[in-house]
């Protein structure tokens, strides 16, 4: 209700009301960033960009009470491609270097093994485990069934153990 | 079955917490997003000259903000097919609306695509004063910025005709028109076949190719302009300022306005002025641009009543925008980031040099004032510091402040105490005024 009442607002030039209604997301979002990027900076980065993103198309949301998925999803949409620009650089050279990044961000096992794990289990992943979101609310945001997610959240978590076993790429 | 997978999940998440980002940086990534996106919607305006920039800001304003609306009219003209568009586009907009009532605008309706961009040229209102060109553009993708580039006029055989296009390059609702302008000087002729060109970028990356969109002026549809002489001194506060004539365009009311060069203040611009009729309709500023013809001649824009010929018609203002011209310079001293000398009101505050730019504060309103109050600073030696680079007029609803920067790269520290000439300030004298036009 206050979210769709916050983007009428903000469609009619309300700077307030989008301020607020980031903000009402922003947990949320830096969670995902969190999830995908491991790194605080590149997070912030993120926020910042999806609010650009998000300010420059709202009046492409068809539907205002839509925004909480909308706004996720543009920022999965971000953090996609981030991830694509990654693994482009990952060539064999820098991975002496990427291994320092790494060491000096704590990342797990998991996490590689997260990326290396097909997109849409992942984005499920990220969803139900770093965001607490309940399988009906990424159905919405991902716009699928319940039982797809469910099928996905399965595969997902087999893939992941899968590439656990393998004792995780980068370390080989 | 997944032990080992959750409760590693589990204890990436609780690191994940650890990577505790502040509120504040937080806030601050959302209020860049939000500045970043507002320079985005005005990053043609700002590399435009100051006339032609202030008086864009005014137009987006006026948009937004006028809702005098002859509510029927528009209701039924945007019933008849093929007019709704521009109709709703027009509609807060009395004179342009008039135009299109009375059937003075030209239907174009010609599209081209290229790369999944559809680029449309709506329609046209041409008179002595302007060519006004409504177009949109429309991508096959999602949740891409597309932003026309550079428009240029061309003649039959492709060449680019030598006029300025000032107006609209974005609009948040990619289903509305946009609209430009090409001012029109007495005595311009526009050939009848012409060509619309423009680059296009999406997410800010300018993509190849052109858009073109070949169309014909209906020279046959032009009517003349109406001029009514006025010549009449008004003295406010003892500063003195006449009104010369007023010229009427079925797009636009030119008000021509002088400044007596004796006045111990410089007149920065008029609040509020309005055209009214005998019946009290009003006649507002929907202006895309101000015509400073020299320091103190200018021309004010309103709508256009072309179309209503009232019996008797007023032009009203209620305050001017003055200062002092012993005040008109603002001094800083850049290395101790303090400001020498500025108007004594007080309102220009801290000065921050970053990132190739210098930024001052004015405490003002930003929904009453955001007009560019200066470009670029002058060294001790009158030169231009960072002449070619754009400056910024940023500003957030939250607050009361509007932040100005101009161009300044590190090394101009060196250069001692600069200069910024001021073209408007939020100082306001009261003055009901009322010239009768005809």
């Amino acid at each position: 209700m206050e979210v769709k009442n916050l983007v009428n607002r903000a469609r009619k030039g309300d700077d307030d009301a989008f301020y607020e209604l980031i903000q009402i997301h922003k947990s949320r979002l830096l969670k995902i960033a969190l999830g995908y990027l491991h790194n605080e900076e590149e997070a912030l980065e993120a926020l910042q960009e999806v609010t650009f993103r998000a300010y420059l198309s709202l009046n492409k949301l068809k539907h205002a009470e839509y925004f909480s998925t909308w706004v996720i999803r543009i920022m999965l949409n971000y953090c996609h491609d981030q991830i694509r620009k990654r693994k482009r650089i990952a060539d064999p050279k820098y991975i002496d270097n990427l291994m320092v990044t790494k060491n000096d961000n704590q990342t797990l096992e998991i996490e590689e093994a997260l990326l290396k794990i097909d997109a849409r289990f992942r984005e499920v992943i990220i969803l139900k485990y770093y965001n607490d979101l309940k399988i009906k609310d990424i159905a919405e945001i991902l716009e699928k069934s319940e039982s797809t997610i469910k099928t996905w959240l399965y595969k997902g978590l087999k893939a992941l153990q899968v590439q656990l076993n393998k004792g995780g790429g980068l370390n080989v | 079955m997944f032990e080992r997978e959750e409760s590693e999940l589990a204890e990436s998440k609780k690191i994940m917490k650890d990577l505790s980002i502040s509120d504040d940086r937080s806030d601050q990534a959302i209020l860049r997003g939000i500045q970043q996106a507002k320079a985005e919607k005005k990053k043609k305006r700002v590399q435009l000259p100051i006339k032609t920039f202030t008086a864009a800001c005014i137009l987006g304003l006026s948009f937004i903000t006028s809702v005098n609306v002859s509510e029927p009219v528009a209701y039924y003209m945007s019933n008849v097919p093929g007019m709704g568009k521009i109709v709703d586009f027009v509609r807060y907009d009395k004179g342009l609306l008039a135009a299109v009532e009375n059937n003075y605008i030209q239907k174009v309706d010609s599209s081209v695509n290229n790369k999944g961009i559809e680029f449309t040229l709506n329609s046209i209102i041409h008179d002595e004063k302007s060519l006004i060109i409504f177009y949109e553009y429309q991508s096959d993708e999602e949740d891409v910025v597309i932003t026309p580039e550079s428009f240029q006029l061309l003649n039959e055989k492709g060449e680019v005709l030598p006029y300025h296009i000032v107006g609209e390059y974005w609009n948040d609702n990619p289903d509305s028109l946009l609209e430009i302008r090409v001012p029109l000087k007495e005595g311009d002729n526009l050939p009848n076949e012409l060509i619309l060109s423009t680059q296009l970028s999406k997410d800010k990356k300018l993509l190849d190719g052109v858009w073109e969109i070949p169309f014909t002026l209906d020279k046959g549809k032009i009517v003349g302009k109406k001029v009514y002489n006025v010549d009449k001194t008004l003295e406010i506060e003892g500063q003195q300022l006449t009104i010369k004539d007023v010229t009427m365009y079925p797009s636009q009311t030119a008000v021509h306005v002088y400044y007596n060069s004796q006045n111990s203040k410089k007149i920065f611009g008029i609040n509020d002025l309005h055209l009214i009729d005998e019946k009290g309709e009003t006649w507002n500023t929907s202006v895309i641009e101000t015509t400073q013809i020299n320091e103190n001649e200018t021309i004010i824009y309103l709508q256009s009543n072309y179309f209503t010929n009232p019996k008797e018609l007023y032009l009203r203002f209620n305050s001017i925008r003055a200062l002092d011209k012993e005040e008109l310079t603002v001094e800083v001293d850049p290395i101790k980031k303090k400001i020498l000398k500025a108007p004594k009101d007080g309102k220009l505050t801290d000065v921050e040099i970053e990132q190739g730019e210098m930024s001052i504060k004015l405490d003002t309103n930003p929904n009453q004032f955001k007009s560019a109050i200066f470009t670029h600073a002058i060294d001790a030696d009158g030169n231009v510091i960072g002449k070619h680079e754009p400056y910024g007029i940023s500003y957030s609803y939250v607050d009361d402040y509007v932040l100005y920067s101009v161009p300044f790269p590190s090394e101009a520290t060196d250069l001692g105490p600069v200069k910024l000439e001021l073209l408007d300030y939020p100082a306001s004298i009261s003055a009901e005024a009322n010239v009768k036009i005809k």
